[in-house]
């Protein structure tokens, strides 16, 4: 099931199918969307490089703007300066740590060859840096931007750091065991994605993680869309993966818990980009009484 | 024909006050009490006064009173929240927010992401990227934490209740357990979007401008456990940023910062009463009936003043020269900040 959706969706941005353009020409990626940030997942991407205008990833219409310390009666704002846009088919898309005197808010109608601004140092920016959201408001969630845009060349593989298995309070690394007794494992990675277009010393949050036992696929995480759900925020939109669940630190996310009955095992975990690279890892085990 | 003259000139002086003495009224005079610079303030921890304000000027915040005493002041960081109790000096980026009370003394550190909030004597600390937020107490616990599906756009409380809108048109009402206990989509619009609100101090009634085409206005009365629209009216408008909102102290008024105009709504008949500004409100004092409206605003000429009736009838309205200029009269004085100064004013009438 997540590798046909994995295909569905290299489809989808391979062929551009949403017809959205990036909003700046010089993309640097600074962190994606189900990255960790400040205790809480990306609900967009960080683009960071040299100061650039900043374009509407499609035509639409400003719906709202802020500008960081209009007034002490606003919100304070960690995005600064920001705007957002209305599209076709319920799409909304947000701008943040736009500069101050760069928003154009008396223009409410643009086209994708407008400037609508210029990355900024607004809000928790620490250096230029464009902040971009989409939101789908029909089915109210967050949509992983890398969808909508033009697919982004690279050759860079995932990096599959650590593979931890714990029980109680021990925690071994796979790889560095050949044997385990029976039980209930909890198994977390240390994964990173490194993308030629990412920032120096910026690995980006993967695609999609799936964990095999023996050929049968057991847990699927795809980083594709959040949504809330009584005030908590989830990824892939079901009951699984609140940030808690998901990240033991910035880049260890926990996969599952599985019982290890005895007899030899074979772990797979497999790893994706959003540009299609793939990273697995394979272990075997002897699981004794 | 001496009697004659003199009763015809007093006739006449009575005439002229019965027919122009409705429109000329008093004018305001303002007399200063005090000033404190501060680049040269001493902080005065001793003071017994419980009389104290916060104040936000210039890069410095701090605590002072009616007679003009700091109780505490400090360079801000990048950022205050302040209220009567205490207050948190944050940095552009924190993993950990540091509370104090008013003297400048560490009661607890708070271990969240986000810009603190403090309105309407709740204490707020919204994320970074503006879709959640949680509550803190006076001692920095964090009391919850709720996740919006889209960005917030106005937060107002009362004592038990606080009003969320956000941008995907829908508001909140969520109580101090976090709980939701009221929420609604808006759907009356084109495109629909929370721009402002606020609900009252005695929970009865909800503010609500919301939407493009049209902008609509509402007031929402409590009806047991619900609220229903009791009163709406097409704005002509076009806001696309945050509106300022609220009601006055009394609950007898409720405002809107549009454009252009402050709009009052008196509340026991409905009546619209505006009164014309400019550029954004940068602070607003509202007791109520049959007292006087405080209003600061900022457009590209700068700095202004507002004081009106709530009728709708201007007193006073003047530039004020200055970068940074706050206003308070919270404490039987005007409190006027401008630049390095802050200066205490009473206000009489000539």
């Amino acid at each position: 099931m997540g590798r046909i959706s994995f295909l569905v969706i290299l489809f989808l941005s391979v062929f551009n199918t949403y017809g959205f353009q990036w909003p700046v020409s010089d993309v640097v990626l600074i962190s994606t969307f189900g990255g960790s940030e400040f205790g809480g997942y990306v609900k967009g991407l960080n683009l960071g490089g040299q100061t650039q205008d900043v374009k509407a990833i499609d035509s639409g219409e400003l719906v709202y703007y802020s500008y960081q310390s209009a007034s002490p009666l606003d919100l304070p704002s960690g995005l600064g300066s920001f705007v957002i846009y209305q599209h076709n088919n319920g799409i909304r898309s947000l701008y943040g740590h736009l500069e101050d005197s760069s928003l154009n808010t008396t223009k409410y109608q643009v086209s994708t060859l407008d400037k609508i601004g210029t990355m900024g140092f607004t809000g928790t920016a620490i250096g230029a840096m464009l902040y971009l959201q989409v939101i789908d408001t029909e089915f109210k969630k967050y949509i992983n931007p890398l969808l909508s845009l033009p697919l982004l060349p690279d050759q860079n593989k995932p990096l599959i750091n650590k593979i931890f298995l714990s029980l109680n309070d021990s925690r071994l690394v796979l790889g560095q065991i050949k044997s385990l007794k029976t039980g209930i494992y909890e198994l977390s990675a240390d994964i990173r994605d490194l993308s030629d277009k990412a920032g120096y010393y910026c690995p980006l949050a993967p695609f999609s993680i799936s964990i095999f036992m023996n050929g049968e696929n057991l847990a699927n995480i795809d980083f594709e869309s959040m949504k809330v759900r009584e005030g908590q925020l989830l990824l892939q939109d079901n009951d699984k993966w609140s940030y808690k669940d998901l990240y033991n630190g910035d880049w260890e996310v926990f996969i599952g818990s599985f019982e290890f009955n005895p007899g030899d095992i074979m772990i797979e975990i497999s790893v994706k980009d959003f540009a299609g690279n793939e990273s697995i890892e394979m272990f075997s085990l002897k699981i004794t009484e | 024909l001496k009697i004659i003259k003199n009763t015809i000139i007093i006739l006449l002086g009575l005439g002229y006050f019965l027919i122009f003495g409705q429109i000329l009224r008093p004018e305001i005079s303002f007399t200063p009490q005090w000033i404190n610079n501060l680049e040269s303030v001493v902080n005065d921890p001793d003071m017994k006064d419980n009389n104290f304000i916060g104040f936000n000027l210039n890069g410095k915040f701090g605590y002072i009173n009616n007679s003009g005493k700091i109780l505490f002041s400090d360079n801000i960081l990048f950022g205050i929240a302040i209220d009567k109790l205490g207050f948190i000096s944050y940095s552009r980026q924190n993993n950990v927010l540091v509370l104090k009370d008013r003297e400048g003394m560490f009661i607890d550190t708070i271990e969240t992401a986000g810009y603190p909030y403090f309105t309407d004597d709740r204490r707020f600390i919204i994320n970074y990227d503006i879709s959640g937020m949680s509550e803190i107490d006076v001692e920095g616990s964090i009391l919850w934490k709720y996740n919006f599906g889209s960005s917030i756009s106005s937060v107002s409380a009362s004592e038990s209740l606080v009003f969320i809108g956000t941008a995907d048109g829908r508001f909140r009402l969520i109580d101090l357990t976090g709980e939701v206990v009221f929420s609604k989509d808006t759907k009356e619009s084109r495109i629909n979007i929370v721009y402002g609100g606020s609900i009252s101090s005695n929970n009865e009634i909800i503010l609500t401008v919301t939407g493009i085409e049209p902008q609509l206005l509402a007031l929402w009365n409590k009806s047991g456990n619900e609220y229903q629209i009791d009163s709406s009216w097409s704005l002509n408008s076009d806001l696309r940023r945050n509106a300022v909102t609220g009601f006055s102290d009394d609950n007898l008024y409720a405002y809107l910062e549009t454009d252009e105009e402050l709009v009052l709504i008196e509340l026991k008949n409905n009546n619209l009463i505006s009164i014309p500004v400019t550029g954004r409100v940068q602070h607003l004092d509202f007791p109520g009936d049959s007292l006087l409206l405080y209003v600061l605003g900022q457009d590209e000429r700068g700095y202004y003043m507002i004081i009106s009736e709530t009728d709708g009838n201007v007193l006073y309205r003047s530039r004020l020269s200055g970068n940074n200029v706050m206003l308070n009269n919270d404490i039987d004085k005007i409190i006027l900040g401008i630049d390095k100064n802050i200066i205490g004013y009473t206000m009489g009438s000539m």
